[in-house]
């Protein structure tokens, strides 16, 4: 069990829920998340630090990498409860080996209410604006995005993209997402955006 | 009341708690993720009354940091009674600069007015709503005008938009113009004259709107498609202030104001006050582009 006694959950978290609000309204746009915090093993940092931004003892959270490390890392750190992926307000998943099954059934909200639909948050191992080896490129569309977007990203899988797809087929019903990199680098994918990807 | 020691304050940094505000930026992202659908959230007390801008301040608050510059205006003033007193409010409860200037803000707080000058995309406004239901006028239960929402059933509207025009001449909707957000959701853009309302579409900034005492928060992503509800042989237009100009500047390109003199004589002026300084003392700022303003400005100049 870690506590980041250096986060300061004051500041740190308002500069960082600014930067994902950024990412969140311009899909595409690249920020980077950085703090002097020490994440168990298989978690990126950045993603740490979503979860430090934005869970508390109100909402709960699915960790589909499934170790009790990180269950009780931010079990510790943020006071959120773990939970079903049926249920989970929040959804980590490990981009290059996905648990599917528990991604295809996230809250997808109501349709009077379609807020409710679950966060996803994906760890992957690089992200760039430029072309990568063995890289998925995103084309994004939609609100935020002036005409296109691209985004490269290494070590996210098919499947996990086809179901975040499927589960946004009745927007405004969906989910939306969060891809950050061992780098601390992150975009975000909302349930608006209407994306592809090329292999 | 507990003291906060480590800022020696009676109050959390930016006046509400961070359990408070880690909610309302739930709900914020939400908003954002599904543009012009209204988020239900908590409102929590403030030391105003819900009704004087308390949703806007809680998204200000709960977004600003000290790095930011706080800009706030009301009907298009930096120094009305509700804007100086929610800037000082603002100001106390955080350390942030403020500003008069348009282009120096990074967070505007706004009642009823978009800035004349254009909004870059490292900036926010903020507005304050006070009706954020565009079919409460038709429709009086909650529970109805969010399934009219959910089922994109906006037939009322569109009839009662009919009916003004039938009635009228004209549809009778002066500010809050309804709009269609991204082809989905119809919204109140608050009480924005006409005039406003083309500078929502495709912005370069983010639009975030609350209403306090409603608990609604909504957004407007920047290059999101808004569209003015109108018929295709009735179509929205905004004011067009024809033959008049402001009377400190002779700007004829802006949002006037009407006042009336004591002597019974109406009078004309820019109503962004920054705008209008800017205009005096500086240089004229760059302004909004938008097809309305454009015929605007061709008309006006033609005829001159």
């Amino acid at each position: 069990m870690i506590r980041e006694t250096n986060y300061d959950h004051l500041f740190e978290s308002q500069k960082q829920y600014r930067l994902l609000l950024d990412c969140m309204a311009k899909p595409g746009v690249i920020a980077k998340l950085d703090s002097d915090i020490n994440v168990p093993d298989g978690l990126n940092k950045a993603s740490a630090l979503v979860a430090f931004a934005l869970l508390n003892s109100d909402v709960c959270f699915c960790n589909t990498m499934n170790q009790e490390a990180l269950n009780a890392y931010f079990i510790t750190n943020t006071s959120a409860s773990p939970a079903e992926s049926d249920v989970a307000d929040f959804i980590f998943v490990n981009g290059a080996k996905p648990d599917v099954k528990k991604v295809s059934v996230a809250k997808m909200g109501l349709p009077a209410y379609p807020e409710s639909g679950a966060f996803i948050i994906i760890d992957v191992n690089q992200i760039s604006e430029s072309p990568l080896q063995d890289a998925i490129k995103f084309v994004l569309t939609g609100p935020g995005v002036k005409e296109t977007k691209d985004i490269y990203v290494v070590g996210i899988s098919i499947a996990l993209l086809e179901a975040i797809l499927e589960r946004n087929v009745e927007y405004p019903l969906g989910v939306d997402t969060i891809i950050t990199d061992k780098s601390g680098a992150v975009f975000c994918i909302p349930r608006s955006n209407k994306f592809k990807y090329q292999e | 009341m507990v003291e906060e020691k480590k800022f020696h304050r009676q109050f959390n940094y930016a006046f509400i708690d961070e359990r408070t505000k880690k909610e309302i930026r739930r709900k914020l992202l939400k908003a954002v993720c599904i543009p012009g659908y209204q988020v239900p959230y908590s409102s929590p007390e403030m030391p105003i009354a819900r009704g004087w801008g308390t949703g806007g301040l809680h998204i200000t608050l709960s977004l600003i940091g000290k790095e930011d510059t706080f800009k706030i205006i009301d009907q298009g003033s930096d120094a009305s009674v509700n804007a100086c007193n929610l800037r000082d409010f603002v100001k106390n409860t955080t350390d942030c600069d403020t500003t008069f200037e348009t282009s120096k803000a990074t967070l505007i707080q706004t009642r009823h007015r978009i800035t004349e000058e254009e909004l870059k995309a490292h900036q926010i406004m903020i507005f304050q709503v006070p009706q954020p239901e565009p079919l409460r006028g038709v429709e009086r239960y909650e529970k109805k005008t969010r399934e009219m929402h959910a089922e994109a059933d906006y037939a009322k509207m569109w009839v009662s938009l009919y009916e003004s025009f039938v009635r009228f001449g004209d549809i009778m909707r002066g500010a809050g113009y309804p709009v269609k957000v991204n082809g989905r959701y119809v919204m109140s853009p608050s009480p924005i004259p006409r005039w406003d309302i083309p500078n929502l579409s495709d912005a370069e900034c983010l639009y975030l709107f609350g209403a306090g005492r409603e608990k609604r928060l909504y957004a407007v992503p920047p290059h999101t498609t808004v569209e003015p509800l109108e018929f295709e042989d009735v179509k929205f237009k905004i004011e067009q202030f024809e033959g008049l100009k402001c009377e400190i500047t002779g700007e004829q390109i802006a949002f006037l104001d009407e006042l009336y003199g004591s002597d019974g004589k109406t009078t004309h002026v820019v109503n962004d006050s920054d705008f209008m300084d800017q205009i005096k003392e500086k240089e004229r700022p760059i302004q909004w582009v938008n097809r309305y303003l454009t015929e605007k400005i061709e008309k006006t100049f033609n005829k001159n």
